[in-house]
């Protein structure tokens, strides 16, 4: 079964990046695409989804404010142009940190650590 | 009080204070002055600060009215003015019990007043002198500010690693609008790298670069609704570079977290007045992320400065609704 995975990031263009990728790869597909915090909690509480890529740098909602009200744990990848977020983001359980502009053997990577996770839990 | 460059009664009291002090010093020192018999030092005192301010409100005179009005446009009208000036000056000090000193030949009296008249332009050029360095000082530390502020936050790596992430994004999927979207950025990157260090660029060159920079913001979202209508009559207009910037960027900024964003504005110009108005939405829980504003108060300086009596700017709030209204002589 493909992993579902929601795009959060304030900026369209952005998604394309993840689409292109997330098209190239055979475990996960995307189960929607939302601009903000708020879309993405509606978004959730909808929709069971398996993994998130989540954008910091947001109006309204910023991700590492978004990690903190997740209705439930779901595997986190966050994707920013900043790279000193990483304490604050591993303090709150995230999978990857990706780097703008994320490329396709970077992601790839990200994605393989989300499946060693979940075969990991499915063992125990 | 405020005592900066600026204060011409600052400057205007210490002279003549300054004078007053020349003039005792000078009386004390001559011996047969009636300063030094008994009875009189006060009255002598007195009259030599009076005689000093006479002259000072003759220079006054001179300066303010008859030099920066006339000389050297109209000289027959300043040459007239000088001399009723001068003359003014002898009859206040032969019929008045404030003669300049005693027995003194008419010859002396002319050249002496002209002399004084020369040297009350000596300071008041001086002075001026001063004050245009440090206004043209303040606004190129202003205009340098305010070009760092922007490269700062064009340069950063939010805006730019974020444009090449979608720019990379595009590459990835629609490979034909790429190279467009490159020269946009490219454009953009430029204009602020190049123009915001010149004192005045083009209106037209301005607009342009405000419609990239608006067409590149509504790439990034799509939800944000822009106006923006311009109707600029001569192509001959110019304009300090950046100056509208502050308020465009803000109102993208704090219109992105509604829920419905837009933002409209208009800039048009009537022969030589500039009128630039902005209207955006925003949300009051968000007005604690509203930071420093550094673009906004640099912007005020800036109309301050360059502008100088020349514009008005009026910001206004209201339920959810920002409005900037500026207008600017050009």
């Amino acid at each position: 079964m493909k992993l579902k995975c929601l795009i959060i990031d304030d900026e369209a263009p952005a998604h394309k990046v993840l689409h292109a990728h997330i098209a190239k790869t055979e475990m996960i597909e995307i189960a929607g695409d939302v601009y903000d915090g708020k879309e993405a909690i509606d978004f959730m509480s909808k929709t069971k989804i398996d993994l998130i890529f989540l954008d910091i740098e947001m109006p309204k909602l910023t991700g590492l404010e978004m990690l903190q009200c997740l209705p439930y744990h779901v595997p986190v990848i966050l994707t920013t142009a900043y790279s000193n977020f990483g304490f604050e983001a591993y303090q709150n359980d995230v999978v990857d940190y990706l780097l703008k502009p994320i490329s396709f053997p970077r992601f790839l990577k990200a994605i393989n650590k989300v499946s060693n996770l979940n075969r990991l839990n499915s063992r125990t | 009080m405020n005592f900066s460059y600026f204060n011409f009664w600052v400057r205007n009291v210490a002279l003549y204070l300054f004078f007053c002090l020349l003039g005792l010093v000078t009386i004390l020192m001559d011996k047969d002055h009636p300063v030094h018999r008994e009875g009189e030092a006060f009255r002598a005192i007195l009259q030599g600060g009076v005689i000093v301010l006479i002259a000072h409100i003759q220079v006054y005179v001179h300066n303010v009215y008859l030099y920066k009005r006339f000389f050297s446009r109209q000289n027959l009208k300043y040459i007239t003015g000088l001399f009723l000036l001068a003359g003014s000056y002898f009859l206040i000090n032969y019929f008045t019990p404030f003669r300049f000193v005693k027995n003194d030949e008419p010859v002396t009296m002319v050249i002496s007043i002209f002399l004084v008249y020369l040297v009350g332009l000596g300071f008041y050029y001086a002075h001026k002198n001063i004050l245009e360095r440090n206004l043209l000082f303040k606004t190129e530390l202003v205009e340098r500010d305010e070009e760092i502020r922007h490269l700062k936050a064009q340069l950063n790596p939010h805006f730019l690693f974020n444009a090449l992430n979608n720019l990379y994004g595009l590459a990835l999927t629609e490979p034909s609008e790429t190279p467009d979207k490159i020269l946009e950025l490219s454009d953009l990157l430029r204009y602020q790298i190049e123009f915001s260090k010149k004192e005045k660029v083009s209106l037209d060159d301005e607009i342009s670069f405000i419609r990239k920079y608006l067409s590149y913001e509504q790439s990034r979202n799509p939800k944000l609704k822009i106006d923006f209508i311009t109707d600029v009559a001569s192509h001959e207009d110019m304009i300090s570079p950046m100056l509208f910037m502050p308020f465009i960027e803000n109102a993208i900024k704090y219109s992105a977290h509604t829920d419905h964003p837009f933002c409209f504005l208009s800039i048009r110009t009537v022969k030589k007045s500039l009128n630039f108005h902005m209207r955006n939405n925003f949300t009051s829980e968000r007005r604690k992320f509203a930071g420093t504003n550094t673009g906004i108060s640099n912007t005020k300086q800036r109309l301050e400065l360059t502008y100088r009596n020349r514009h008005e700017l009026v910001i206004s709030e209201t339920d959810h609704i920002y409005t900037v209204e500026l207008s600017i002589k050009l």
